[in-house]
């Protein structure tokens, strides 16, 4: 076997984890992939599975100026990563469009994550400058996502937002569903919505005990849904664009079945999320001991270049793993041994 | 000496960096940096893999052939909104499907006319897991040689299926992460796949396929008189009394004597004399106790009793029939399993 054949046939994670540790010996940080921005906690609903404390907007988030400051100009200082932003529900924020505004205006591409029922807000900010990639919640069937929600009528709203952001002009609107002991059994009745709304693709998430979650670890799905939901998903993959996301973690040699693009957690390492008072985070977690600092105190370029060690030096087994989603792994919840059959 | 590589290269560059520079920066890799990774990664023993047995037999597939399949099949990121004739296909209703330019079963079509659908669609480059539980559903009554030949070509169109999609997904692609939090950047979307990578990559990954569909399930039945033809993969196999097997989505069990199985959960079933059974028939073959064993499971199902629908899913060749005249999401999530 010639060792030009032994390079290529290497899956790219094993490289790329290689490069991230010698990259941090060098002490250079790759410049990150995409940021993740919380825009808001604030929250009309109050979802049991939600990975963050959503609900009341806190008292201490940043300002229009700072989030355009120490957020989205510090992205284009960059190299103008892509700003996804998040929530809580990030369309309740009265400032959103102008702070989309104006990192359109400093070139970044950006991205949408949505419960769907206010998009109207940024009915023009979507003509003017469309998002790579919004995606709007969907976690069942009608009555199980009102019921889930707490609200009547968000189970229609997020198909209506779906149709709406085409009309717009989003180039890939997608279905998110979080999988959860309760809706795990549900994905086939959801199906044939999903393909019927118009949606590009599905994305089906997987429940992880952060935030709210925390107190709700009763929705962790049991081994044999997160079997049956892989499956299902699997299968459908062959006349839909399903995926698992990255919490389900990777599935080694069969991840092509999965995903179209090998898994590869890059937490700290391709992306990160600031919160919404400033705090950077590697991933989605609340768990403050894991911040490389604050927007506020320092600048997050230098926080990109100088925090998350642990997630690129490869001496963590936990943070330093590319093949399994950390978080997940940290809870004790990893899934890959069930719903993949390989060793977490 | 897998692990010390990196640390060995990574302390050299390490002395080399801190005479150089001492404060972190962001930065675009170096070149050499991922030369150096490269060659770390070759250097270092891959991960043990399975034996896979040779390769000799891959099926000739024509350049052709492999491009159109790469125009058809193949759902990913960069063609989304551009949803192929084939794709629309698959995802129509029956009543759609008529106004496309592909292979139509009516309801009960015979063998031959399935498998001309099958030559068609393989003329057509159009290699695909979803042929073989379309074609399969509900197979004619047959003999059990005819099943079996027909069951084998689904078999070998399926592992070809699983080979191309393998090849395609083994060829190097761009690193992105994952869209749950974070969008692809710009760079990234389209990236194009070349036929004769493919094709380059099949022969090694048509040895290592395994189709799921053709892998036995759960289901373990023991003949319990009789003796039983077990056809898998177009080669039969005699199970005689006492003996245990796992049932495959595929295989045809033929009974030129009346046998009686054994499922040690529900209880009896009985292949008629001169009979040909497949997954889609075993409900058939329950004795009436056993039917109304599947039958409370079913119903225990749409209860959403705890543990039920896992019990169902082990039993799932047994059960289908009963699951489908239940109104409960989770016995159409069971059943969505059994048939796709």
């Amino acid at each position: 076997m010639g060792i030009l054949h032994r390079l290529l046939r290497r899956p790219p994670p094993e490289v790329w984890r290689t490069e991230t540790r010698l990259l941090h010996a060098l002490r250079i940080a790759r410049p990150p992939t995409a940021i993740q921005w919380i825009a808001t906690a604030a929250c009309d609903l109050r979802c049991p599975h939600c990975y963050s404390h959503a609900g009341r907007r806190l008292p201490d988030e940043l300002s229009t100026d700072e989030a355009c400051r120490l957020v989205v100009d510090e992205l284009a200082a960059l190299g103008g990563p892509t700003f996804v932003v998040a929530g809580g529900e990030p369309t309740l924020r009265a400032d959103l469009p102008r702070v989309l505004e104006h990192a359109a205006a400093r070139g970044l591409p950006w991205a949408l994550h949505t419960h769907g029922a206010h998009v109207e807000r940024l009915a023009d900010v979507v003509r003017a400058h469309p998002p790579l990639l919004v995606a709007v919640s969907l976690d069942g069937p009608r009555a199980f996502h009102d019921a889930f929600r707490g609200r009547r009528g968000s189970f229609d709203a997020s198909l209506a937002a779906l149709r709406d952001l085409r009309t717009w002009g989003a180039p890939e609107v997608i279905a998110g569903t979080t999988v959860t002991r309760e809706n795990a059994d549900l994905v086939a009745d959801l199906y044939p919505t999903v393909r019927a709304s118009g949606a590009d693709g599905w994305g089906l998430h997987l429940f992880a005990p952060e935030g709210r979650g925390e107190a709700h670890r009763a929705l962790v799905p049991t081994p044999a849904q997160l079997r049956r939901v892989a499956a299902f998903a699997e299968r459908v993959r062959a006349e839909f664009p399903v995926e698992l996301d990255n919490e389900w973690g990777g599935a080694g040699p069969d991840d092509w079945r999965y995903r179209d693009t090998p898994f590869l957690c890059g937490a700290g390492r391709l992306s990160c999320v600031v919160g919404p008072t400033g705090e950077v985070m590697p991933c989605t977690t609340t768990d403050l001991a894991e911040s490389a600092g604050n927007v506020r105190e320092s600048p997050l370029s230098r926080l990109w270049a100088e925090g998350f060690a642990a997630f690129r030096d490869g001496r963590d087994p936990l943070r330093g793993d590319v093949h399994d989603c950390w978080l997940q792994a940290r809870h004790g919840t990893s899934c890959r041994p069930h719903a993949f059959g390989i060793g977490a | 000496m897998r692990d010390e590589l990196p640390v060995v290269a990574g302390g050299l560059l390490v002395a080399a960096a801190l005479v150089v520079r001492r404060r972190r920066r962001v930065a675009r890799p170096p070149r050499l940096v991922r030369y150096a990774a490269l060659a770390i990664c070759a250097l270092t023993p891959a991960p043990s893999r399975a034996a896979e047995p040779s390769a000799a037999t891959a099926p000739a597939l024509a350049a052709a052939t492999v491009e159109a399949w790469l125009a058809q099949v193949p759902i990913a990121l960069e063609n989304r909104r551009h949803e192929t004739p084939w794709q629309r296909f698959k995802r129509a209703t029956p009543a759609e499907r008529a106004a496309l330019d592909f292979p139509l079963l009516a309801p009960g079509a015979s063998l031959p006319v399935r498998l001309a659908a099958l030559g068609d669609l393989e003329r057509r480059g159009l290699y695909d897991a979803w042929n073989v539980a379309w074609l399969w559903r509900e197979p004619p009554p047959a003999a059990a040689a005819d099943l079996a030949a027909f069951a084998a070509r689904l078999v070998h169109h399926g592992r070809t299926a699983e080979a191309l999609a393998a090849a395609k997904a083994s060829l190097p692609v761009a690193l992105r992460p994952w869209m749950s939090k974070a969008a692809p950047p710009p760079s990234v979307r389209m990236h194009g796949v070349r036929a004769g990578d493919v094709l380059a990559r099949f022969p090694a990954a048509w040895a290592a396929a395994r189709p799921r569909w053709t892998q036995p399930g759960p289901l373990t039945l023991t003949v319990a008189a009789g003796e039983l033809g077990l056809w898998r993969d177009g080669r039969r196999a005699t199970v005689t009394a006492g003996a245990s097997f796992a049932l495959a989505p595929l295989d045809v069990l033929e009974a030129r004597a009346e046998v009686r199985l054994r499922h040690d959960e529900v209880g009896a079933l009985v292949l008629p004399a001169g009979s040909a059974t497949t997954a889609w028939t075993l409900p058939a073959r329950l004795s009436p106790e056993a039917a109304a064993q599947v039958d409370a499971l079913a119903a225990q199902v749409a209860a959403r009793v705890p543990g039920a629908v896992d019990r169902a899913e082990r039993l799932l060749p047994l059960a289908h029939a009963a699951l489908r005249g239940t109104d409960a999401p989770d016995a159409r999530l069971l059943v969505e399993l059994f048939e796709r």
